[in-house]
């Protein structure tokens, strides 16, 4: 049984995790996957590639939730979308065909101002540097070109040789890189959970779908602050013993 | 230019009955050269009313309306692959399968059916199969290029384009498209033959399908376009 009192997001409402989930909460067996929290997404000037304003709260509430895992030993492995200048390596990437495809026949006034796509994530700019704290045993994955953090990366690599299945996701966006990375986890049979106050979406309604999509069908959606607490009580009894 | 008034999901802004025109920039989506069928999760253990996840009315719609849609798009020269699984006896394919734990906490039925294993007819396919259709057994996640060769399938036919029907477009249709536009195939939803496992969960299916992985359709709609497209 879990050491503390661990709820969990299940048809929206929280409920107190029933036995048979103790290989979820295992302290040993997590890591951090914390997604595109970086410049190309979250800086605050008017010309950033793809702005995610409700992303930007998150920043503070990451670092601090990522110093308390460090002190619990649980890695941090910050995802970053970088690609080659030049604009070839994201021209294709469906999110960005459809958003420009269908923005096409919007008129001025209903699209706003356009976004500079092809600056996402160009290596060497500001809009491929982390935004949050990256400490020294921290590790980045920053081969990430299209939603999922698996595709192109070294992620599953990397989870192998630090021999964890437990993957935490936090970051942005909901409905879109954490929801697809979860899917991927999920289906290549890692222990997600998902952490829904430190993730932001698109909109509240699909933050929303995103957690009950992911509560259902890929794993365990709970606050950071009940993780948290778990493990530092397993690290404690741990200590003690 | 689409050569019809063919209109997608769009919700990103406020537009009439959040559909938009296909732009011409998408036109590449509308190939019939490059364009397979990937129709998931239609075996009878789905889909039996006995096995307790559709009514045999919504079998009979679901079932009518893929045959209707697969008989034109052969028509067409686009081939049907037949998604399915068959999972080896004993259950060792769910040893890990997490989401059968996430499902049962939700209150929710495991899917898809463990009890299409080899061997049991519950595997067999609802939907009418044809000569030159393909059939792939091998789906083990909601991902449906994970552990399979569909990725493998798709490259020897030549085909960039996948559309996307069946059950369970809630967790098949996501993880399965997400993954296929993570390797650069073009992703089609067709709206009305991709039926939710959860029927409430369909409308954000839809919803983030069409912000992020690909062009959400009706299937009527997609064939008059890819006819006109084909004279």
């Amino acid at each position: 049984m879990p050491i503390t009192n661990v709820t969990a997001n299940v048809n929206l409402e929280s409920v107190l995790l029933p036995e048979g989930f103790d290989d979820y909460l295992d302290l040993s067996r997590a890591v951090i996957v914390e997604l595109d929290m970086h410049g190309g997404h979250l800086d605050p000037e008017a010309d950033c590639p793809a702005p995610n304003a409700r992303g930007r709260v998150l920043i503070d509430p990451i670092n601090q939730f990522n110093a308390k895992c460090r002190e619990l030993g649980v890695p941090v492995i910050h995802i970053v979308n970088t690609y080659r200048m030049g604009d070839f390596e994201g021209v294709d990437s469906a999110w960005r065909r459809i958003t420009e495809g269908h923005r096409s026949m919007l008129p001025p006034e209903v699209k706003g101002p356009d976004c500079p796509f092809c600056n996402l994530a160009l290596e060497g700019t500001k809009w491929s540097q982390l935004v949050v704290e990256c400490k020294e045993n921290d590790y980045v994955v920053d081969t990430k070109k299209r939603i999922t953090a698996f595709e192109t990366t070294d992620l599953d690599f990397l989870l192998k040789q630090l021999d964890k299945d437990i993957v935490v996701i936090t970051g942005i966006m909901s409905d879109c890189c954490d929801l697809c990375s979860a899917y991927y986890a999920g289906s290549k049979d890692y222990k997600v959970i998902y952490l829904p106050d430190l993730t932001r979406g698109s909109s509240p309604q699909n933050e929303e779908a995103s957690k009950l999509l992911i509560s259902r069908y890929i794993g365990l959606v709970i606050d950071s602050e009940v993780i948290v607490e778990e493990w530092t009580q397993q690290r404690n009894r741990s200590k003690k013993n | 230019m689409p050569k019809s008034d063919i209109q997608a999901i769009y919700i990103r802004h406020a537009v009439p009955n959040n559909r938009i025109p296909v732009s011409d920039m998408l036109d590449g989506y509308f190939d019939t050269n490059k364009m397979a069928v990937l129709e998931i999760g239609m075996q009878k253990g789905n889909l039996d009313p006995d096995q307790g996840y559709l009514t045999a009315k919504e079998k009979t719609e679901l079932i009518d309306n893929i045959n209707s849609f697969n008989t034109s798009c052969r028509e067409l020269g686009v081939p049907i692959i037949h998604i399915g699984a068959k999972f080896r006896v004993g259950g060792i394919d769910f040893n890990q399968a997490h989401f059968m734990r996430t499902l049962a906490l939700s209150g929710q039925k495991a899917f898809p059916n463990p009890k299409m294993e080899e061997g049991s007819p519950l595997c067999e396919f609802a939907v009418e199969v044809k000569k030159n259709d393909y059939l792939d057994y091998s789906l083990k996640r909601y991902n449906t290029f994970e552990g399979t060769d569909i990725e493998f399938l798709l490259k020897v036919l030549k085909k960039e384009i996948i559309v996307l029907t069946g059950f369970g477009s809630d967790c098949f249709a996501l993880g399965t498209g997400f993954a296929g536009i993570c390797k650069d195939y073009k992703a089609i939803l067709a709206e009305d033959l991709f039926k939710p496992y959860e029927e409430k969960l369909g409308e954000g299916t839809k919803r983030i399908f069409s912000l992020f992985i690909g062009l959400v359709l009706d299937s009527k709609d997609l064939v008059a376009e890819l006819k006109l497209q084909n004279e």
